[in-house]
């Protein structure tokens, strides 16, 4: 596993390493996980139908894993998500979408460089 | 108790249930416990229930995940409330969800904490750890105090058991003396509990004291250890002089009883001497020692007299064959053996048909009229 690529896509490695007990094999094996995630692909899908709730849901569950796997950068605008849709601001969380999009290829890219 | 049977009896749960529908988050939390713990993992709330709600003695906690989509953590929340399980499982939500509103309303639902997600792993471990522990502790002990408890109910019923044993054997053995079995004192035991318990005349007495004034009964010849063998035992009518001295077995039985400390002392001993000295006074003050008249004489006092007429019709005695059953009835009825409270009498003939089954249950079971 390499924690540079990993670091400069966003993810804190050691605060994740942490939270899996040192477990790295486990952590390689999550962040494998998190390329197949779908909560990315369901917020873009629900933005571009005006669905709130679906947009919500996927938001919510996009932050829950990104936190628990410390990829910080998508952890924080998808929390900001959440924020925006939860106040029903459907255009702003389309206008964050660029940027979220961004912070999570980054972190797909490293996780496919780095693991 | 040997630790075997209360490892079979009591088995404390270690099982932990990760309900979240992010196999990620479900995987780290696993990892946390799966040292200490066996866990279980379910995607959505209605999976989670199917398995709480089969085996709900398996599970030691439940770490729940608010936003699913097949039924959201405080739904399944819900459900495990009315189903009386948050009170012996501790659940634990973890929530990537901020909103105050959300966090009350899970308390408000039972829940024992609620932690964020992203999970800190020393804050959840140690959370979660220290109440399956206080679950558990709480769940020993609870056994400890109903084995103890049911250890000392099966006590104390053997102490009544024996008790009730030693009277009756006591009572038969005076009876024994004039020609009868140990069946009339347990069938007049039978007659008073049914009277008590299925007519009007137990209104207001607890079980318990139905249970005394029963015991009581057995007892109520006792005073016929007094009389000479010669009286007791004669066949055929006794002279004047000698129905004389067998009418004092009522006061004699109620002086031997009061005696008797260890009686005083339990909730039988007013009953047994009221009913030993007054089970051959009649309604209309014809009956002896004292004469008392009506309401004078306890009900207890008069059901046992009814209960001893109707049984010594019923059976053969030293002096006289045994009466069919309806000659009997009739005999009462007509006031042959005296005056009867009007009620008593009346309660008895509609619990008459219950206590002629008896009499032919005991019969059937050997033992002799």
């Amino acid at each position: 596993m390499n924690r540079e690529v990993l670091e400069a896509g966003g993810i804190d490695v050691q605060g994740a390493l942490d939270r899996m007990m040192g477990n790295e094999k486990l952590l390689a094996r999550l962040l494998g996980k998190f390329l197949d995630d779908t909560s990315f692909s369901r917020l873009e899908t629900a933005l571009a139908e005006h669905d709130a709730d679906a947009a919500f849901g996927a938001a919510h569950t996009l932050k829950g894993v990104a936190g628990n796997l410390s990829v910080a950068t998508v952890y924080e605008l998808a929390e900001r998500q959440c924020d925006l849709l939860r106040a029903g601001s459907l255009d702003d969380a389309a206008a964050l979408m660029p940027r979220l999009g961004d912070a999570y290829r980054a972190a797909q890219d490293a996780i496919r460089a780095g693991v | 108790m040997d630790a075997t049977h209360e490892n079979a009896a009591h088995a404390v749960s270690n099982t932990i249930l990760i309900v979240d529908d992010e196999d990620i988050n479900r995987e780290i939390l696993a990892n946390l416990f799966e040292e200490e713990f066996q866990t279980e993992e379910a995607e959505n709330g209605v999976v989670a229930l199917q398995k709480v709600l089969t085996r709900p003695q398996e599970y030691c906690a439940i770490l729940l995940d608010v936003v699913m989509d097949e039924m959201d953590g405080l739904q399944m929340l819900e459900h495990l409330r009315k189903a009386d399980i948050i009170a012996h499982v501790p659940v634990f939500l973890i929530t990537a969800e901020t909103s105050s509103a959300v966090t009350e309303q899970a308390y408000q639902l039972g829940v024992m904490d609620v932690i964020r997600k992203p999970i800190v792993p020393f804050v959840v471990k140690r959370r979660v750890e220290s109440v399956i522990e206080l679950f558990q502790a709480r769940r020993r002990l609870s056994y400890v105090v109903e084995d103890q408890r049911s250890e000392l109910i099966r006590r104390a019923e053997q102490i009544i058991e024996l008790n009730r044993g030693m009277i009756e054997s006591l009572s038969t053995a005076i009876e024994f003396r004039d020609g009868e079995s140990g069946g009339h004192v347990r069938r007049i035991h039978d007659i008073t509990k049914l009277m008590l318990l299925r007519t009007e005349l137990g209104d207001g007495l607890t079980a318990r004291q139905i249970d005394d004034i029963a015991l009581a009964a057995i007892m109520h010849d006792v005073g016929k250890i007094a009389i000479p063998d010669a009286i007791l035992g004669k066949p055929g009518r006794l002279t004047p002089e000698e129905f004389e001295v067998m009418k004092t077995h009522t006061v004699q039985g109620e002086r031997m009883l009061s005696r008797i400390p260890q009686l005083r002392a339990t909730g039988v001993y007013e009953y047994a001497c009221d009913i030993a000295r007054h089970h051959h006074e009649r309604w209309d003050g014809g009956g002896y020692p004292d004469g008392l008249k009506g309401d004078e004489i306890s009900i207890w006092a008069q059901i046992v007299s009814l209960a001893d007429v109707y049984d010594a019709l019923t059976n053969k005695r030293v002096y006289k064959a045994a009466f069919s059953r309806e000659e009997s009835l009739r005999m009462i009825k007509d006031g042959e053996c005296g005056v009867f409270n009007p009620l008593v009498l009346e309660c008895f003939l509609r619990i008459e048909p219950d206590v002629n089954d008896l009499y032919e249950a005991m019969q059937a079971e050997g033992i002799e009229a």
